[in-house]
């Protein structure tokens, strides 16, 4: 279950983020996770439900989307969305392929909540 | 009180690759290449450690950081040929890189030629952290089945060669080396593989040499 080890390193990095927006809460954390991000998202859900139990996370939604598995050719420069585990170029069948997209779990952006600045008016 | 989006755009794991990436530098600097043994449990991990440092006993300086959910027995039984530090991981099924270094830290003569590391035995967890390591190798014994590539994807994907571990038991079992290779290829068209048996010792002069060639090629690279 390692959806506990990124859980933790999403809060923490969640938690950073708000400290240097002087954030006193944080109501959406929205992630992305492609089918090699190894990422169970209602295995993550729940692993960040449990960690995010502090005074700064504990009202945020976590949504997390779902992105394709993307590769780039470095033989013909094209990228492609793969629907299976494939990983040769569909273009050109080229074995020299790189993923690009959808094998990590992106940390895509935050809603902060911050007190009203001195000088604004109330 | 006022609302505010943060724009992230980062790899939840970013900090801990560039711990990772450091690691790896100092090693590369040392001449150490590491290596992260990873497979199901009982693929033989442990084995194919004890008859690499039987091979290269007095040739080549060979350390070993084994992680388990309990015991030593591994590392009892590595204790004989090479310096071995036992990482008891508790529950937690995969190594990190804290782990690691914790660890390494502990290793009398770090110095050494190749540092293996031993993942917790899982196809699944491990295959999210980098360890700090030059190369990943998985192995598959050849009792699992041949539809592991194909099964467990990304931990293909992520690694560097394939070990195909037992095949004295190949006349036994209904495993095809062709049909496991070719499912890696599929996700990972270059992944060398190596079939070997660490029992009668077959290929594991071509596993070692492997080894040898991919250090040299990491001295080589930084030279």
């Amino acid at each position: 279950m390692h959806e506990y080890s990124l859980a933790n390193a999403l809060a923490e990095q969640v938690r950073d983020i708000a400290r240097q927006h002087s954030a006193t809460a944080v109501t959406e954390v929205v992630v992305a996770a492609g089918p090699l991000a190894g990422v169970e998202p209602l295995l993550l859900a729940s692993a960040f439900e449990q960690v995010a139990t502090d005074e700064l996370l504990y009202k945020a939604r976590l949504i997390i989307e779902q992105v394709p598995l993307t590769i780039h050719c470095d033989m013909c420069e094209s990228d492609s969305e793969l629907k299976e585990f494939a990983f040769r170029c569909p273009h050109c069948a080229a074995d020299a392929t790189r993923v690009v997209g959808g094998d990590a779990l992106i940390l895509r952006h935050v809603v902060l909540c911050q007190p009203e600045t001195e000088g604004t008016p109330a | 009180m006022t609302t505010q989006v943060i724009v992230v755009e980062r790899d939840v794991l970013a900090k801990a690759r560039t711990s990772a990436e450091e690691f790896r530098r100092e090693r590369t600097a040392a001449g150490t290449l590491v290596v992260n043994l990873v497979s199901s449990p009982g693929a033989g991990k442990t084995s194919l450690l004890q008859a690499t440092a039987r091979y290269w006993q007095g040739k080549r300086k060979v350390a070993v950081l084994v992680g388990d959910l309990a015991t030593d027995r591994d590392a009892q039984r590595l204790a004989p040929l090479v310096e071995v530090v036992q990482m008891t991981t508790g529950g937690a099924c995969h190594l990190e890189l804290p782990l690691v270094e914790r660890a390494f830290q502990r290793l009398c003569e770090p110095a050494v030629d190749f540092l293996f590391v031993e993942n917790v035995g899982n196809l699944v967890c491990p295959a999210s952290f980098d360890l700090g390591e030059h190369l990943r190798v998985v192995l598959l014994s050849v009792t699992e089945g041949d539809d592991k590539p194909a099964k467990y994807p990304k931990m293909f994907r992520t690694s560097h060669a394939l070990v195909i571990s037992k095949t004295d038991l190949l006349p036994h079992v209904p495993f095809s080396v062709a049909a496991a290779a070719a499912d890696a290829h599929d996700i990972q068209p270059q992944l060398p593989v190596l079939p070997l048996c660490a029992i009668t010792g077959d290929g594991i002069a071509d596993w070692c040499q492997f080894l040898e060639d991919q250090r040299h090629k990491m001295l080589v690279h930084q030279a």
